[in-house]
């Protein structure tokens, strides 16, 4: 057996850094003592004060001093999740980028101490969520300011990381290494339905679904199985009603699929109903494709080449503008949609941001 | 009673050693080879009595394989699969020595057949220990590799001498690994590697059907049915007839293939392979019987889902709404159908969510796809289909 690091630090950030960041003036804003801002050397404070990330080098021994052991990691994505998460008064992306940075050092240090599967699992489970949550308040943002792909990878590793971790305690359950833990699986169906919803009409995603035991077969998980399969057979109508049901992250998770959803039924709809006088009312298809108004519509309509008039939409194939040449129809499906004006359905933004967020990160 | 005595084995093995014949050699060094059975040749450390017989490297070789033996008796999977492993990557070191000469392919092949299938045992025996799921096949993959860069790369030797010539039955195996641990992506490669092989065709016939099965999965997975129906059909026509398994695994997967381009097995075919499971889906599909569909799914989800064909199948229901469709079409003997009609008749096939929407969305994709010429028009409700071939035959559309 390998020997790991026992981790010594018990707090947030090892005094060091505290000292080494206050003298060089690397605090960032979130950790600066009120009222010492405007100082030469702005002074930390130490109860918010959380570890950097740093990239583990060649040659760089950690020590155990600077490492913190699970319950401090576990009590440091607490406190980021209910007291900076919720802080309303800088933008949501400069603490975005404070968070993520913070979570990455915890992963770090969990993976250095090879964490108990216990320990893995409590501390991932409100990471991933972070993740998903900012991959849609976030959406469509400048690439300058958030990075989606970037994000993207992070929750995807974390969300694979998890996964791996709850079949490895599924093993030692079935025989009877451990205990089984409830409170430890039972967000399980969550995360196995994201793992869906993230990578929609992904075969191997479907596959795991349908491969699992079946007690974490919940109505979540199979209806994340369902919406996928909806997805790769574009069928557009019961897709875009699938997400209403969904619970608040997932559901926003979905709804990130509408642009190309929206565009997948402009190409099908201008071929099917391909006539040079009848028209598509606008109404019908504001509800079927979830938009919040007929300007929306019409915006979009006007962006895939297709005209408006008082009838309704005039759906001819001509019309329709492929951005690209040369792709296939799989690859435009999933094709990431930044050029499409996407406004986010008001009813997904409602579900998200009617629940408390710390509440919603920690608890859903 | 002895298959024969050890030190028999060693004079026997070290004159085939010399000659050298790698056909016998191989069977000498085979985990299922009769020799393996007999308590004698488990041996915990043969090294004394080997070296009195043999020098290197086939010394090596062979205390490998008698350790691998003995921990096999022993019931312990996970050392009996190091020695194999160590046996592997010796032998790698000998392969890459031998220069324009291939005579020892035959041992490579029964030692790696035999590596893969000591790490599936040690895999299932592995519950408990700290390996994470598939990383004992991952690492034996590993060891198939580099087998076989030392087979792509030898290409200064003549046709007849080439070490190439191994690389399908590596392929093959490294297939039957990435498989198993759903790591498809990772065939890619390889079927490069084999495609544009000049041995692609003088490759033996047992190995090329191997190929194809795999190769014509992989297509299905990634949804391109041609050429599934091409590897698998080759596949299917060329095994030989006694193998009824293997025939049975190809049609598992070439009759949903097939279905899907609009081909119907027949009753009696399925029945000789015993997949009969598909003969109520055919039924199924070809009246357009969306209950039975949905009912049959349920039923025999399990074996599809243990198959891998559970998306395919449910792939399968489109062509299932096409010919419904189409029933609907001659009933009404109209070239005008309400969306109603089509509506009502999912209804009561048991599609009880379904309104006029989806309706349209469904026929929408049909349209799109070219299984129903014609045009919806939304404001009469009504679905105008062409009046010449508006169902045009599956087998026809590319």
């Amino acid at each position: 057996m390998e020997k790991y690091i026992q981790g010594e630090c018990m707090t947030m950030c090892p005094d060091e850094e505290i000292k080494m960041r206050e003298t060089q003036k690397l605090l960032h804003i979130l950790e600066i003592a009120p009222g010492t801002e405007h100082y030469r050397l702005p002074r930390a404070d130490k109860n918010k004060m959380v570890k950097e990330f740093g990239r583990s080098a060649a040659g760089k021994t950690h020590n155990p001093k600077s490492i913190r052991p699970p319950s401090v990691l576990l009590k440091t994505v607490h406190f980021l999740m209910t007291e900076v998460a919720t802080n309303t008064t800088i933008p949501w992306n400069v603490i975005y980028d404070y968070i993520a940075d913070r979570l990455r050092s915890i992963r770090q240090d969990m993976i250095i101490q090879n964490t108990n599967l216990a320990h893995t699992i409590t501390i991932l489970q409100p990471i991933v969520r972070f993740y998903a949550f900012s991959a849609y308040t976030l959406y469509g943002c400048n690439r300058s300011i958030f990075d989606d792909f970037l994000n993207n990878k992070h929750l995807l590793e974390c969300l694979k990381r998890l996964l791996n971790n709850y079949d490895d305690f599924d093993i030692l359950i079935k025989t009877k290494q451990t205990e089984f833990e409830e409170y430890l699986l039972e967000n399980r169906p969550q995360f196995e339905a994201m793992y869906i919803i993230f990578n929609i009409g992904e075969e191997a995603a479907i596959l795991r679904g349908i491969n699992l035991d079946q007690k974490w077969r919940t109505s979540e998980v199979e209806s994340a199985i369902k919406l996928s399969i909806l997805f790769s057979n574009g069928n557009y109508v019961k897709y875009c009603r699938l997400i209403t049901h969904f619970p608040p992250i997932l559901a926003a998770l979905a709804s990130l699929h509408l642009p190309k959803m929206r565009r997948w039924g402009f190409k099908v709809m201008s071929n099917a109903y391909n006539s040079k006088t009848l028209t598509y009312p606008v109404k019908k298809f504001k509800t079927i494709f979830l938009y919040n108004s007929d300007e929306e519509v019409e915006q979009n309509c006007g962006h895939f080449g297709f005209p408006v008039g008082v009838n309704g939409i005039s759906l001819q194939k001509q019309y329709f503008k492929e951005n690209t040449e040369n792709e296939t129809e799989k690859d435009n499906k999933n094709k990431p949609m930044y050029e499409v004006p996407f406004v986010k359905p008001e009813f997904i933004e409602e579900k998200v941001f009617d629940t408390c967020l710390s509440d919603l990160l920690l608890y859903s | 009673m002895n298959y024969m005595s050890l030190s028999h084995y060693l004079q026997l093995v070290e004159r085939y050693w010399k000659t050298p014949d790698g056909y016998k050699l191989a069977t000498f060094l085979s985990l299922r080879h009769e020799h393996a059975a007999y308590g004698n040749f488990q041996q915990e450390s043969p090294e004394g009595l080997v070296e009195r017989f043999l020098c290197a490297p086939i010394d090596e070789f062979v205390c490998y394989h008698l350790k691998c033996l003995y921990y096999i008796a022993q019931g312990d999977f996970q050392e009996a699969y190091q020695q194999q492993s160590a046996l592997t990557q010796a032998f790698i070191k000998l392969l890459q020595s031998q220069k324009e000469e291939n005579w020892s392919l035959p041992i490579m092949y029964t030692v790696c057949l035999d590596l893969r299938l000591v790490a599936q045992q040690a895999e299932q025996q592995r519950v408990g220990s700290n390996a994470k799921p598939g990383e004992i096949l991952e690492k034996a993959a590993e060891c198939l590799m580099g087998c076989f860069r030392v087979c792509a790369a030898d290409n200064r030797s003549s046709e007849e001498d080439t070490k190439r010539i191994g690389m399908l039955a590596l392929v093959n195996q490294l297939f039957k690994v990435y498989f198993r641990i759903n790591k498809l992506h990772l065939c890619k490669p390889l079927i490069r590697a084999i495609d544009s092989s000049p041995f692609k065709d003088t490759f033996s016939l047992s190995q090329q059907i191997t190929y194809r099965y795999f190769v014509g999965r992989k297509a299905m997975f990634d949804s391109d049915y041609k050429l599934a129906d091409n590897y698998l059909t080759y596949a299917f026509e060329n095994c030989h007839r006694s193998s009824r398994k293997n025939k049975r695994l190809i049609l598992i997967y070439l009759v949903p293939v097939k279905m899907l381009l609009g081909y119907i097995p027949s009753k009696y075919v399925l029945e000789k392979y015993d997949v009969i499971q598909f003969w109520d889906l055919v039924q199924a599909v070809v009246q357009g019987n969306l209950k039975l569909f949905d009912e049959i799914f349920e039923r025999h989800e399990s074996f599809f889902i243990k198959c891998g064909i559970y998306l395919i199948v449910d792939k399968l229901k489109i062509i299932a709404y096409r010919n419904l469709f189409r029933k609907i079409y001659l009933m009404l003997n109209s070239h005008q159908i309400p969306v109603e009609a089509l509506q009502t008749a999912l209804v009561h096939l048991g599609q009880t969510d379904v309104d006029l929407d989806e309706t349209e969305c469904i026929v929408a994709n049909l349209i799109y796809e070219g299984k129903i010429k014609g045009y919806i028009s939304h404001q009469h409700k009504k679905i105008v289909v062409s009046k010449q071939n508006p169902f045009p035959p599956l087998s026809s559309l590319s």
